[in-house]
């Protein structure tokens, strides 16, 4: 297989290295996000007061 | 801490030089006042590796302090040649196999003559570019001594 090594070609390939590597960068400074489990467990009060009114109405 | 393997850092390596790496998010021609300003250091500890060439079509790699230019007038003179120009950054990429802001004078694809500024050898640590974009490494000025084939040189010219 030929490679292209004129340096226009070359430098195209440094910069889809380059963008991978600023993209892993930013990942690894990023915050975890809440998985959709972690949402349901911290429902705001308003949420979690209707599921008990909703609870006690069946009783 | 987690960092890229890079041809400078297999050099590093091979020649068991102690160093320590730090990433930071990079910015475009943000250069070392920004990484300085990140990382917490002194611009004038921070040295940039800059590739020019000569009139002759001659590549060279001059590592200077951050916070000062290259005097090209001062630098032709020193090293008895005519003039000397800032290398293309495609030229620049080509011949280093970095990429413009993420360059290194460790494990450059193409040897070349390298000249450092003769005061960052009095500097107890330097941070010089690791080889990618945004990713620092802090050595002992020695260690480029220890590595590469430098000429010291006296080509520095204060910002205006």
């Amino acid at each position: 297989m030929k490679v292209d090594m004129s340096p226009k070609a070359v430098s195209e390939r440094l910069k889809t290295l380059d963008e991978l590597w600023l993209l892993s960068v930013k990942l690894m400074n990023s915050k975890k996000l809440k998985s959709a489990k972690d949402n349901k467990n911290e429902l705001p009060d308003n949420a979690r007061d209707s599921r008990a009114a909703r609870k006690e109405n069946r009783v | 801490m987690n960092y890229p393997i890079t041809p400078a850092i297999r050099v590093l390596r091979e020649k068991k030089i102690e160093f320590e790496p730090h990433i930071y998010e990079y910015v475009e021609k943000g250069g070392t006042k920004h990484s300085a300003e990140i990382l917490k250091i002194d611009e004038h500890s921070g040295v940039k590796t800059l590739v020019f060439e000569t009139n002759e079509k001659k590549s060279l790699i001059v590592l200077q302090h951050g916070d000062v230019q290259v005097s090209t007038k001062e630098l032709a003179r020193v090293i008895n040649v005519k003039t000397i120009t800032p290398a293309s950054p495609e030229r620049a990429n080509k011949l280093t196999g970095y990429l413009i802001g993420g360059t290194s004078p460790f494990g450059t694809k193409t040897k070349m003559p390298i000249y450092a500024e003769k005061t960052i050898f009095n500097l107890e640590r330097i941070y010089i570019n690791g080889g990618k974009r945004g990713f620092l490494i802090e050595i002992e000025p020695r260690a480029l001594e220890e590595v590469l084939n430098i000429k010291k040189v006296e080509a520095a010219v204060k910002d205006e």
